[in-house]
């Protein structure tokens, strides 16, 4: 019993943490990082409470550092990051100072898992109440509909930062009249932004796109295709790349005598958009899809399969199957 | 000397948690040596341990402890070992559970719960031993149920693109993380475990299931945050725990459910503790033996 007791109590002190007066504190929900000309700015903006004039706060310093040092205390209140949703960084600083401000994320919220995006105007985006949570439903309805946005988390991008073959990218978003548009697909060190369509291609790819929707028109007819159970897989022989794309179709119109033709549409869309994807990316050095990981583990050198991705002979299968004929 | 017997199944336990204590604090190094090839390094060290192990029961079976000559050096050794673990377990409670926390209030704490451990006898440490496991277990198996959804190859790399030197880095740096503290074991007497003949099987049993577990453990990060990323972090499997705590949702039971990481090192500190006090009394008595020898008889 008197173990019992001795375990009881050495894991509730060991789970103890310092008292902390809830009143006294702002919960940071989401913060905003840009660049000023000779320094940073942050905006944040903090969960409302009942008494709260404001939620957005902007600060401005010569360093990453200095700017949370500056937002320790918001309007008196000590700022609390530990419920920090979403990290949102403006577009131009993901040009050039991409590792610093990585290498600071990793340092300073080690310990929480947050949504991360980019926006050319920040100032735009605080100006509306847009928190995580309408962020994160708003990309699970995008992702659902169209599949050109992925929740991005930041182990996500490190992993990709840190390896070799693969090109990190985080959604790029837009707030245009108070509503949110989904702009593509930044890779980051570089001023490429990949539409929506190239950001698609490099989801399904990835095999993270599992269902989306498209409109097709067949003699001035539109006809809405439901795409699911997606799924992808590549493969590199004798410097010939295979992608064999697998899913189901369905649609609300009556399509029972365009099912062919609407087959051979949505195929020829999406094998255009991943050659035009994979076109661009072998005349640059990388690749934000997996495709180069897949050859470097058959070559097992990373500059040779670079080079064989440059080479490489692609060839597309896609095969679908309508729903209600299995 | 303990006249209380230590049962296989508390042998068991004891050899499991001294052999897995180092993987949170110098897990670390392990895939910094090895990367890619950590599972490899891993494998090759259980099979080493095995090795190392048979050595280390040969010496615990002629009963080479605690020679009395020794406790002078052993002493010393001890505490500068007990003052390192303490160092490492209170920065890793203060990085991950209590930011706000102060290193030396955590410290105190750590040696107070180490004192109340050590006013027990080694069986009665194995006893505590086998309670742990329990626990271990319960928290073990809820963190590969919170792990399964997050499960990814994306960041899988070929094994053996970096030759055979890193695996071999790896494989010995697992080996002596893992025989390491298994060498007290030497403290705990042969013929105190029962039923004798037994204890051995245990023991390696204790050590492969360890190994395995520490297997899974590095599994787990390769499949999640990536070997590479991984790397650049000081306590990695801390990723995995994070990970799952903000898929569900539910950080503190997360934080709670995550403190059974901690109970390997907790019962090294308790053990260690155990040693300095058995060690600090043998040496003790023999300065009062020895006074006793120079002092005249009236």
């Amino acid at each position: 019993m008197k173990k019992i007791l001795l375990i009881g109590c050495l894991l509730f002190l060991l789970s103890g943490t310092p008292y902390t007066e809830l009143n006294n504190i702002r919960i940071v929900d989401t913060i905003g990082i840009g660049k000023t000309e000779d320094g940073y700015y942050l905006y944040i903006r903090t969960v409302p409470t009942n008494n709260d004039d404001e939620t957005v706060y902007r600060v401005e310093g010569k360093s990453l550092g200095s700017l949370f040092q500056e937002t320790t205390k918001l309007a008196y209140k000590t700022a609390y990051y530990k419920h920090l949703g979403t990290v949102i960084i403006e577009s131009s600083l993901l040009e050039a100072n991409s590792q610093e401000i990585i290498y600071f994320l990793k340092e300073k919220f080690t310990q929480i898992n947050y949504l991360l995006l980019t926006t050319p105007d920040l100032a735009a985006f605080f100006a509306t109440d847009i928190d995580t949570y309408d962020l994160e439903q708003f990309i699970k309805q995008e992702q659902a509909t169209n599949g050109t946005i992925h929740i991005l988390t930041f182990d996500q991008l490190y992993a990709n930062f840190l390896d070799p073959l693969e090109q990190a990218a985080i959604p790029q978003i837009r707030v245009q009249n108070q509503e949110i548009n989904v702009a593509g697909l930044q890779i980051i060190d570089e001023s490429t932004v990949l539409n929506q369509q190239q950001a698609r291609s490099h989801y399904l790819l990835s095999d993270q796109l599992t269902k989306f929707q498209q409109t097709i028109t067949l003699d001035q007819q539109a006809y809405n295709l439901q795409l699911y159970n997606l799924g992808t897989t590549i493969r590199y022989q004798n410097n010939t790349l295979t992608i064999k794309i697998k899913g189901m179709l369905d649609s609300d119109d009556f399509v029972a005598n365009y099912k062919k033709r609407l087959e051979e549409a949505i195929t020829k869309q999406l094998t255009d958009e991943i050659i035009a994807l994979l076109a661009e990316q072998q005349q640059e050095k990388a690749t934000t899809t997996p495709i180069i990981n897949t050859i470097y583990r058959k070559i097992r050198n990373q500059k040779r399969s670079i080079e064989a991705f440059h080479k490489a002979t692609l060839i597309i299968d896609i095969n679908w199957q309508w729903k209600g004929e299995i | 000397m303990e006249h209380q017997k230590i049962s296989t199944l508390q042998l068991f336990s004891l050899v499991f948690f001294l052999s897995h204590a180092f993987f949170l604090f110098w897990g670390n190094t392990i895939i910094k040596a090895s990367g890619n090839d950590t599972l490899l390094a891993c494998l090759l060290g259980t099979i080493l341990n095995i090795f190392l192990i048979k050595i280390l029961l040969w010496l615990r079976k002629k009963n080479i402890n605690s020679p009395k000559i020794g406790n002078y050096i052993l002493l010393p050794l001890f505490l500068l070992l007990t003052f390192v673990l303490l160092q490492q377990m209170s920065h890793f409670i203060q990085s991950n559970f209590l930011e706000q926390g102060n290193l030396l209030q955590i410290g105190i704490l750590l040696i107070l719960i180490a004192i109340i451990i050590s006013k027990r006898n080694i069986p009665q440490v194995a006893s505590l031993a086998f309670l742990c496991l329990i626990i271990f277990c319960i928290g073990f198996a809820s963190n590969i149920i919170g792990m399964v959804p997050l499960i990814t190859s994306d960041h899988l790399k070929p094994l053996l693109t970096n030759g055979i030197i890193p695996i071999l880095k790896g494989a010995l740096l697992f080996s002596f993380h893992t025989i390491l503290p298994l060498l007290l074991l030497l403290f705990v007497p042969y013929h105190n475990v029962t039923p004798k003949e037994k204890q051995n099987k245990y023991i390696y049993f204790a050590l492969i299931i360890s190994n395995l577990i520490t297997i899974i453990q590095y599994t787990m990060i390769s499949f999640g945050p990536s070997i590479l990323a991984a790397s650049t972090y000081t306590y990695p499997y801390m990723l995995i725990i994070h990970k799952i705590s903000s898929f569900v949702n539910l950080d503190r039971i997360g934080y709670f459910i995550s403190l059974y990481v901690l109970l390997d090192s907790t019962i090294l500190l308790g053990f260690m503790f155990t040693l300095i006090k058995m060690l600090w009394f043998d040496i003790h008595n023999h300065f009062e033996k020895s006074k006793r020898s120079v002092l005249p008889n009236h």
